[in-house]
């Protein structure tokens, strides 16, 4: 009988990673709590210092602990499209400052929309795409701005 | 008390309860727009109707929202609403495998039985759970967020630490603006869009809804998986019926630990439908299971979260002190339909309250219907929907729904930056819950701590204020046995191998 080939072991260096930005926000929310007054600074100082605490247990963890390489979700999964949905809805909130939120939004629902499609796409298909962006974002922006008074 | 009955039974009333109750379940589906926000925005449309339908009416568009959270959270993994955080554990998870009609169906029929078993309690046990509510005082809500903090960085399987971690990152999010008692500005950077500090939904939309966008554009695969024979509408409701059957205790005791915390006065439903999913996944026989499409998480979640809408108008409507912040835009509609709020409301607009209570148990009932409908269709559409749809859909109601709130561009530019974050920390293995309800329960558990701090201070005790009151002692045993079985799980599992590293493991 084969013996089960046991699953690849890594150290989790991301949760690492955050244990240590972790230590450092804590450390700085003591810093700026010194000037707070006792009754605002007495709850975030007790919090900065578990946090403290947890990350230094959570680095001690790793260091002696490595975990299945399977429960740790590398960023490197991310590809260019999470890249580029970055970068379009950062476009879509600057184009609310000098456009305004309606085209804004039809520009935001084209582009992250064309993003989302993983095979080619026909000229009918885009057409059709096109088309569901103005009449969604429309349908919406009619709800929120009539139906519920929202003042863009 | 057939007068009250046949009173809410009208066809205007009747009509009303269904219309709002439809509302109430669309605008709770949609990230962003709260039963808070629902009630608000229609309260004023409800003056000059006559104070029995206007209650029903808000009564309706209550129940409805808290129930219509359920829809996002299973479908598209993100709640509506902070009380449908639990639901999110098992429902997304079995939509994602093809179950989202049958965890749809669940959550309806668990709703529906939450919010009934509520309102029945409201109806005969109000003056005494009342009386309970006001037995809880500053350190017992410390220690009740704490424990919802505890419970829920336990479900993070196999990762308590990063589960405890990841709650106080939540609560640092909370400290930021205006502090709770003091009035200190606290991490705002000069900034005056953070002086009101970070919005609770803002938070929820953005740490649930945008790791999810921006995981979705990556893959190729379908968003939920459609099975090839769908079963019938009724074969669904049969098996969703059979499933509540076998999860009686369950359903009984998530609706009871609703109700119970609903009545604590500013508790939530978030911590409700936490507490009794951690019950629930406690007593199950098949405890691993939970968190990865086990309907009994559903059904706890569900049950619990409708349970608190009951539970909420006992404080409110006995002693005046609103549950949740709903019930306070309700208890100010009472106000302007003339009924004054306190022991005696039963006793001088018996009329009125009774009417109101039987009204929120005919919306309950009428969830069923409008629930099971909505949400086959709700799941087909999902289910069935092109990426290049849902995807820039999802993003589109985020933005909206947030900059509605407070029609702030400023709350739109820090939901996505919190949801970036989350993003980039579900990477490195933490979960969103931990650090949303921290978020969600930092006012609380901060309030909790400064009084009992000064409360202490004053006697010249602080750890008697803390540690040595019957109820506290009770939450803090409660605490530890959260925190513990994890660990126990954990030993349980590993028993047959070695015991060596067990509670390393758990941690």
């Amino acid at each position: 009988m084969q013996p089960s080939e046991a699953p690849i072991q890594r150290y989790d260096w991301p949760g690492a990673l955050v244990a240590v930005a972790s230590a450092l926000l804590a450390l700085y929310v003591l810093r700026e709590s010194a000037g707070f007054s006792l009754f605002g600074s007495v709850f975030p100082r007790a919090v900065a210092f578990a946090m403290l605490a947890l990350a230094a247990a959570l680095l001690v963890r790793t260091a002696i602990r490595k975990v299945p390489a399977s429960a740790i979700r590398s960023l490197t999964r991310a590809n260019w499209r999470t890249a580029g949905l970055i970068a379009v809805v950062a476009c879509w909130m600057l184009l609310v400052r000098f456009a305004g939120f309606y085209p804004a939004s039809v520009f935001g629902f084209l582009a992250a929309g064309a993003l989302a499609r993983h095979t080619p796409w026909t000229l009918r298909e885009l057409g059709i795409h096109a088309l569901v962006s103005v009449v969604t974002v429309s349908a919406f922006y009619a709800f929120f701005a009539y139906g519920l008074s929202v003042r863009f | 008390m057939l007068d009250f009955v046949l009173s809410a039974l009208t066809p205007l009333n009747l009509f009303l309860a269904i219309v709002s109750v439809v509302a109430g379940v669309v605008i709770g589906a949609i990230p962003g727009l709260t039963a808070t926000m629902a009630i608000a925005v229609l309260t004023p449309f409800t003056f000059t109707m006559a104070p029995e339908a206007a209650l029903i009416t808000l009564a309706g568009i209550y129940m409805g929202a808290i129930y219509g959270g359920c829809f996002a959270a299973i479908l598209v993994n993100t709640p509506g609403t902070p009380s449908s955080i639990a639901t999110t554990f098992d429902g997304f998870p079995m939509a994602k495998r093809g179950q989202g009609q049958l965890a749809v169906n669940i959550a309806t029929l668990a709703s529906v039985f939450g919010g009934v078993f509520s309102v029945i309690v409201l109806l005969l046990l109000s003056p005494p759970l009342a009386r309970v509510a006001l037995a809880f005082g500053p350190p017992e809500y410390f220690w009740l967020a704490v424990l919802g903090l505890a419970l829920v960085a336990s479900l993070s399987e196999g990762q308590l630490l990063k589960g405890l971690l990841g709650a106080c990152l939540g609560l640092l999010v909370a400290f930021v603006g205006s502090a709770v008692i003091g009035g200190d500005m606290r991490f705002t950077f000069d900034q005056p869009a953070l002086v009101g500090g970070v919005n609770v939904v803002v938070a929820l939309i953005g740490l649930f809804c945008i790791p999810v966008v921006l995981d979705l554009i990556t893959r190729r695969d379908h968003h939920l998986h459609v099975p090839e024979e769908p079963a019938s509408a009724r074969e669904e409701l049969g098996a969703a019926v059979g499933i509540l059957a076998s999860q009686k205790v369950n359903l009984v005791r998530s609706a009871s630990i609703g109700t119970l915390v609903g009545a604590l006065p500013a508790a939530g439903g978030a911590i409700g439908s936490l507490l009794a999913y951690s019950e629930a996944r406690r007593n199950a026989r098949n405890p691993e299971d939970y968190g990865k499409g086990e309907p009994g998480g559903i059904v706890a979640s569900e049950a619990a979260n409708n349970g608190t809408v009951g539970g909420g108008f006992i404080p409110t409507l006995v002693l005046g002190i609103p549950g949740t912040p709903p019930d306070a835009i309700i208890l100010g509609a009472l106000m302007v339909h003339g009924v004054r709020i306190g022991p005696n409301l039963f006793a001088e607009h018996g009329d009125i309250v009774y009417t109101f209570i039987f009204g929120l148990l005919i919306a309950t009932i009428l969830m069923l219907p409008v629930g099971l409908l909505v949400g086959r269709y709700a799941f087909r559409l999902i289910a069935n929907i092109q990426k290049t749809a849902l995807i820039p859909g999802i993003l589109l109601m985020t933005i909206l729904g947030t900059y509605a709130i407070h029609a702030s561009f400023a709350d739109v530019l820090m939901m996505l930056s919190l949801g970036f974050v989350a993003w980039v920390l579900t990477k490195a293995g933490f979960a969103i819950a931990p650090i949303v309800l921290g978020v969600v329960l930092g006012p609380i558990a901060e309030q909790g701590f400064v009084q009992s701090w000064l409360i202490g201070n004053a006697a010249g005790n602080i750890p008697a204020v803390f540690f040595g009151r019957p109820i506290s002692i009770g939450i803090i045993v409660l605490i530890v046995l959260g925190l513990l079985w994890p660990v126990y799980l954990s030993f349980k599992k590993r028993k047959p191998n070695t015991s060596r590293s067990v509670s390393n493991a758990a941690l």
